[in-house]
């Protein structure tokens, strides 16, 4: 226990010197920002800044894109409720109840419910982190090549199980992942691999060219196309604070919403947005008039918004502790570790104990500096939902660009995340989903080298999977994961989930 | 046998020749044995992985029940998009971060559903002037800014 205080008291002295709190409040702030705006997501924002953090001195660069990323859970739900528009995906199912308050004129109460259940749900979430942290990490210290070889398999097949549409397409993509994430220099044997004699390849392809082509460019492409126009109807907020009556109502969605997040946060997959359509059901199946959802029941706001902010900070868990992406946006993260020099994993605790802990510290005050700034700037956020999307669109393009420019000040990288984004495009067009891909690249050098130490350990003896518990676990976890996925019961009832 | 899902075919395809690719190109690699793994291992592994895929997602496209929704590339916006950032690729270097802007914008903004040419070069005169401050002044990255 005391041991928890000293590594929060770290961690806050590192989140509250002035520059974190002002790089957390500009990654809070931007977060939000891109929340309210439909089209652009925390992914593809944080590729776009991903080559600033290199100028940045680490743990200020992680806390301000931790920022973007709970930042924009608290700016989708304002956009959701206010103009029937989810900024988020996460944010679809508080369209649903959030929306039908604003139409009964109980806009404001809907909004700060949002706001102080998200808050709640990241406490309890910051609490989550620090306890488990810790845990996770010294059973991960014992780990072996052959356990994180089981681990990262285990993680690719979840985050398969978790995407959308077809697992074995969702497979393939994986494997198109790790087979990208090849291409370079061989660490073990220095050979270059699949370079076609091009320098620029010989590093491997970059990991931010990858990202913000798939998800930056693709995302740009898929939205171009749809010809949907946005009506905003500007609504006048009134009325804020909740009454007594709101607040007994929404406590036990709250509540609910945190558990079921935090939960699912910490799994591979979807994170935010899973959890969100997982607490709708929830909240709707346990209460006591269920008929009363889609019609403004405050716990329809109140469950999915708890649980995707809680979702968007324990899913923070597998990358700070084991360095296993759970979804693409930890992916990213872990890419802006790597950029900063920091190999991620448990050692990231016990090396760099300020960094983790400021992190965790940094998230606290970032969700209490949303909820005081959130309401208050409301105004501000819808009317930049009037900007046309053919304005913004050219400037996340150039800022693309211009960001994957300086990586290198190599056209190559450039031209390259042009191509990534055709097939990001017509991956998605084809119902193959690029976030798959996206952990395979990351994970993929990383899991050949751990094969190759395990069997390089055992003599080429392939069974030592098997023969270690923690791997064998794994490894029958993952096994038991597909079955399920193919039992034909459960994934009619995965789609019947997605399909809503 | 006919082709319910030409989703899957395409996509069955694809993944066939990266996988063959993949696996084909690795072949002037050693192999080494599993106990020393060499550079082609994995590779070859994984590559041969993802035709089968590729094959048995190409057969699904014929066994599937009843097929997606229908296949539609954004092409006009794919293409200019694309033509976009390869222009703003070639044009850094020889002329500069505020003629690569321009082409950037105006290329993608014809991909877009509107095109207004005062709107897209206020646009691009209201981004140089941002991105020439934030980053060339700012972040010091070192771009050229001018064709000279």
């Amino acid at each position: 226990m005391m041991d928890l205080l000293n590594h929060l008291a770290l961690g806050f002295q590192v989140a509250l010197t002035p520059i974190n709190f002002l790089y957390c409040l500009a990654g809070s702030l931007m977060g939000t920002l891109i929340g309210v705006l439909p089209g652009i997501g925390p992914t593809a924002t944080i590729a776009m800044l991903l080559p600033i953090t290199f100028n940045l001195p680490a743990v200020s660069a992680l806390i301000m894109l931790a920022g973007i990323y709970y930042g924009a859970q608290y700016g989708g739900s304002t956009t959701a409720i206010l103009v029937n528009l989810p900024g988020e995906a996460s944010s679809v199912v508080t369209c649903l109840d959030g929306h039908a308050m604003q139409r009964q004129g109980r806009a404001g109460v809907a909004l700060a419910t949002a706001a102080l259940g998200s808050f709640f749900a990241g406490c309890v979430a910051t609490v989550i982190i620090a306890m488990l942290a810790p845990l996770l990490a010294g059973v991960a210290l014992k780990f072996g090549p052959t356990e994180y070889f089981s681990m990262m398999l285990l993680g690719l097949v979840a985050a398969v199980i978790l995407a959308h549409g077809s697992v074995l397409k969702a497979v393939a993509m994986v494997v198109l992942g790790l087979l990208l994430g090849l291409v370079g220099t061989d660490v073990t044997s220095g050979t270059t691999r699949f370079d076609f004699g091009i320098p620029a390849l010989s590093d491997g392809i970059d990991f931010v060219v990858v990202a913000m082509g798939l998800f930056g460019i693709a995302e740009i492409i898929n939205t171009l196309g749809q010809k949907e126009e946005r009506e905003v109807v500007a609504a006048k907020v009134t009325g804020l604070w909740p009454s007594k009556d709101d607040f007994r109502m929404m406590w036990k969605a709250v509540f609910r919403g945190t558990a079921l997040g935090s939960a699912l946060g910490i799994l591979p997959g979807g994170a935010a947005t899973l959890s969100s359509f997982a607490a709708y059901i929830l909240v709707q199946k346990l209460a006591k008039d269920p008929s009363r959802f889609g019609k403004g029941a405050i716990e329809g706001v109140a469950g999915p918004e708890s649980a995707n902010n809680a979702a968007a900070q324990t899913s923070f868990i597998p990358m700070l502790t084991l360095g296993i992406p759970p979804n693409s946006v930890m992916a990213l993260m872990i890419g802006a570790m790597m950029i900063q020099g920091i190999a991620p994993g448990p050692q990231v605790m016990t090396s760099r104990p300020e960094l983790f802990w400021g992190m965790i510290a940094s998230m606290w005050v970032g969700n209490l500096m949303l909820v005081v700034l959130n309401l208050p700037l409301i105004g501000l956020w819808v009317s930049l939902l009037k900007v046309p999307y053919r304005m913004l669109y050219p400037s996340i393009l150039a800022f693309c660009c211009i960001g994957v420019y300086s990586l290198n000040n190599n056209p190559v990288d450039v031209v390259m995340t042009a191509f990534f984004g055709l097939m990001g495009h017509v991956f998605t067009k084809l119902d193959c989903e690029p976030a798959p891909l996206l952990l395979g690249f990351i994970l993929g050098p990383m899991m050949e080298e751990y094969l190759r130490r395990a069997m390089l350990l055992s003599r080429g003896d392939a069974t030592v999977f098997l023969r270690h518990p923690i791997s064998l676990a794994m490894l029958i976890l993952s096994a038991l994961l597909l079955l399920l996925i193919i039992a034909p019961a459960i994934r009619s009832k995965r789609d019947e989930a997605f399909q809503e | 046998m006919r082709v319910r899902s030409l989703k899957d075919l395409y996509a069955g395809i694809i993944f066939f020749v990266f996988g063959a690719g993949f696996a084909w190109l690795a072949r002037e690699y050693p192999m080494g044995r599993l106990a020393r793994m060499g550079p082609a291992y994995f590779p070859t592994v994984l590559g041969v992985t993802l035709a089968v895929l590729g094959v048995l997602v190409a057969i699904r496209s014929i066994t599937i029940e009843e097929g997606a929704s229908p296949l539609r590339l954004y092409w006009k916006p794919l293409l200019l998009v694309m033509a976009g950032t390869c222009l703003f690729a070639a044009f850094m270097a020889p002329l500069g971060l505020v003629v690569s802007l321009g082409g950037l914008i105006f290329l993608s903004a014809l991909g877009g559903p509107e095109f207004r040419v005062r709107c897209t070069l206020g646009l691009w005169i209201a981004l140089a002037v941002l991105c020439v401050a934030l980053f060339v002044y700012g972040l010091k990255l070192p771009f050229k800014v001018w064709p000279l």
